[in-house]
């Protein structure tokens, strides 16, 4: 081979090394000019806290009650303002950086329809209260998802660079579909997604899953297994969302035809403790957290679990259970009714002031007579009554699962507040303090055979693929299925007599109405009462318990609201439960 | 018999190579020039390797960020959609919208109930859809074991 020959191969080596070397210097120079990669140069990794979202909470039919939904964040990165056509790298003097934000703000006003003012004062304002300057600023905490599309094809115009600083970050927030609905129970969420009151309090581990921090890098060499945070898990209560519905609707008719100031309705299961509804007004929408923010904390709470007062009439049910239940007394049993009782050094009269003459128990309970429940309870004795007494749970929690729950207050002898006269004003529920749950639940023992259901509001929870569900559990049985029969009968009976508004037409039902006088700071409240009542039905197949409590009602008496109240909503909750009138039932028993 | 010298003709062709080497002296650059070009090669191509492959690398880590961030997109959007759902059959909205289509709650006692003999109610016949899902499976109560040892004793009485 010749020497030029050679050479002349030589060089077109070289030439080839050297175009493979400049592919490589190339493409090693390419990643210096890569939008994409310039973060890492910055921050090769960063922290992260991975949230997973919050579980749905649902009804017992699946409709959803809570739920989350995203919104955006649209915030502003001062370091890539950029002035008209300069390069991102261009250093930009502060008079020109000042005339691109107003050119931001400018064009963003137009597209959020919002006066410029506003928005430019968000825009250019880019230090903290303590004069420095601000790398990133989040200009609107909550974008809807419609806005966040027209925003973001303003950002990615590339015709028009200016509004590359800005930057939308989805944002979950907790969302409740049915508005006020159920609101109590459910509690609320904030921003910082921590469930406060009601299910989201109670269930907040459950529902809010685990939250971990993890440092993830940005570098994309770097990029390992997904880090997947312990999703929340769904939940699905005890309410029916229709029977709800319908107890809201009644609640809010009656609170508007009575006057009253507020109210609480309660309807449950017997024989598992399921509550279907529970309502209490005045309510929120737990959707305005900014709305309740202004609003005194005494608003959020369930007042169903958590307001004590003092029972009134409807006492009388559980003095009655511990009079049959002690077998000092039977419904035949009688006693004189001169309209007053002393006892303890104070005088008790009945609800009139009348003498209602010989009465055996069924009269008691239909005219309501404070002088009879107190003849009771002090020949029971408190020994005697207030086991009784506390056997159904009164001023003891009940343990529900709804955050908030206050156990209201029993007296018995030997606390430095109780006194000889509280064992005969206890007795027609005065002197004693219940929430509106504890005496549902108390009384429910008469509907269910002498077993009192632990309340619950939780049907199942959903965790995956994973269902855990909630069984019944008895909370205790305080009398004999025999004395809850007896005295459900006595009440029946009674109810009839009591009032006739309380009854619906084809369907047999069990109730006692109520009128307590609101204690005040000294002595009772001379006008305005608290008006309750109880009952439950089918008489023969319970289905449903309801406690109404009405707050202050024009007229002041149980039998002529709250009584009227339960009506209205048993004729909804029959077509609402599937439950076909009393002759209905028992053709149906027959034939099969 | 004639006696070949080898070293000798090797040193002389050595001696003539260097010689030759010595005389030309670029050849010695070019051989220089040579090896650094065949490292250089060597460099540029397990660079261009390194290269592609880290650049590979890269690109399916972006893709899998990409991927990623698309997934996340995925969820909001379908969290969005089921809260929008969730709005539109939302019991204060089907309220609404029933009162103005002029509905009103049913009332109790408008309706007719009938009596109709061998109906199940929606409730009873999921129940007995369950029942009847259950297969009929025979009840074995002994182990495979046991059986094997039963038919061995069976089987020896008969013997005997």
């Amino acid at each position: 081979m010749s020497s030029a020959s050679f050479l002349s191969r030589f060089r077109i080596l070289l030439l080839g090394l050297s175009v493979c070397a400049g592919v490589i210097m190339y493409k090693l120079a390419s990643f210096q000019f890569d939008e994409s990669l310039k973060l890492i140069a910055v921050e090769p990794s960063k922290v992260e806290v991975l949230r997973p979202p919050r579980g749905n909470i649902y009804d017992r039919h699946g409709q959803v009650l809570a739920m989350n939904t995203v919104y955006y964040e649209l915030g502003i990165d001062y370091d890539r303002v950029r002035y008209r056509d300069y390069n991102d790298d261009d250093v930009i003097d502060d008079q020109e950086r000042q005339s691109a934000l107003e050119s931001v703000a400018l064009k963003l006003a137009r597209e959020l329809g919002q006066p410029y003012e506003q928005v430019a004062h968000l825009v250019t304002e880019a230090t903290n209260p303590s004069g420095e300057p601000l790398k990133h600023k989040i200009i609107i905490s909550f974008v809807h998802s419609d806005m966040r599309e027209v925003l973001q094809a303003s950002i990615d115009d590339e015709y028009d660079l200016e509004l590359r600083c800005l930057s939308l970050s989805p944002v979950l927030l907790r969302t409740y579909p049915n508005g006020s609905l159920a609101a109590h129970v459910l509690g609320l969420v904030h921003y910082n997604q921590i469930g406060y009151y009601g299910v989201e309090d109670y269930y907040n581990d459950i529902l809010s899953g685990d939250t971990i921090k993890a440092v993830q890098p940005v570098v994309p060499f770097d990029v390992e297994m997904e880090l997947q945070a312990d999703l929340g898990a769904d939940i699905y209560l005890t309410l029916d969302r229709e029977v709800q519905f319908a107890t809201e609707q009644v609640l809010a008719n009656s609170l508007t035809e009575y006057s009253a100031s507020a109210g609480t309705i309660i309807v449950a299961n017997p024989n598992t403790g399921e509550i279907l509804a529970m309502a209490s007004m005045p309510n929120f929408d737990p959707n305005d957290v900014d709305a309740l923010l202004n609003k005194p904390p005494y608003t959020w709470h369930n007042p169903a679990v958590s307001d004590q007062f003092e029972p009134g009439s409807v006492f009388k049910v559980l003095t009655m259970a511990a009079a049959l239940q002690s077998g000092m007394f039977v419904p035949q049993s009688t006693y004189l009714d001169t309209g007053h009782f002393e006892y303890g050094g104070i005088l008790i009269n009945n609800w009139d002031g009348r003498a209602w003459g010989l009465q055996d128990m069924t009269g008691l309970l239909s005219h309501s007579l404070n002088v009879g429940a107190a003849t009771l309870s002090t020949t029971l004795g408190p020994q005697q009554y207030y086991d009784y007494v506390s056997a159904f749970g009164i001023g003891r929690l009940t343990n529900v699962d709804a955050a908030g729950e206050e156990p209201g207050h029993l007296k018995r002898p030997g606390d430095p507040d109780w006194h000889d006269a509280d064992l005969a004003t206890n007795s027609f529920g005065q002197g004693v303090a219940t929430t509106s749950l504890q005496m549902i639940t108390s009384i429910s023992a008469i509907a269910n055979g002498g077993a009192i259901m632990h309340p619950h509001l939780l049907l199942e929870v959903h965790d995956g693929d994973a269902i855990y569900s909630s069984q019944p559990q008895i909370m205790g049985r305080p009398v004999s299925a025999e004395v809850a029969k007896t005295l459900a009968d006595m009440l029946a009976e009674s109810l009839a007599q009591e009032t006739k508004l309380a009854l619906v037409d084809g369907y047999s039902l069990i109730g006692k109405t109520g009128t307590a006088q609101i204690p005040m700071p000294y002595g009772y409240d001379p006008e305005r009462t608290i008006a309750s009542f109880v009952g439950w039905g089918p008489a023969d197949d319970p289905q449903f318990i309801v406690f109404v409590k009405l707050d202050a009602p024009t007229p002041i008496w149980g039998s002529m609201t709250a009584a009227p109240t339960f009506a209205d909503l048993v004729r909804r909750l029959v077509v609402l439960m599937d439950i076909p009138p009393d002759n209905m039932r028992r053709l149906a028993a027959n034939l099969e | 018999m004639s006696v070949h010298d080898n070293s000798s003709e090797s040193n002389s062709s050595t001696e003539t190579f260097g010689r030759v080497f010595r005389k030309a002296p670029w050849r010695r650059q070019t051989q220089l020039l040579s090896g650094i070009a065949v490292v250089a090669a060597l460099a540029v191509a397990i660079g261009s390797m390194a290269l592609a492959e880290t650049s590979r690398a890269a690109a399916a880590g972006r893709d899998v960020q990409q991927l990623r961030y698309a997934i996340q997109l995925s969820g909001f959007e379908n969290m969005l959609l089921r809260s929008k759902i969730a709005s539109a059959s939302s019991v204060v909205e089907l309220e609404a919208r029933a009162r103005r289509l002029g509905l009103v709650p049913f009332p109790a006692d408008r309706i007719f109930h009938l009596q109709v003999a061998g109906f199940e109610t929606s409730d009873q016949s999921s129940e007995n859809q369950v029942d009847d899902a259950s297969p009929d499976l025979p009840v074995y109560e002994q182990t495979l074991r046991d059986w094997l040892i039963e038919r061995t004793q069976s089987f020896s009485e008969k013997d005997h």
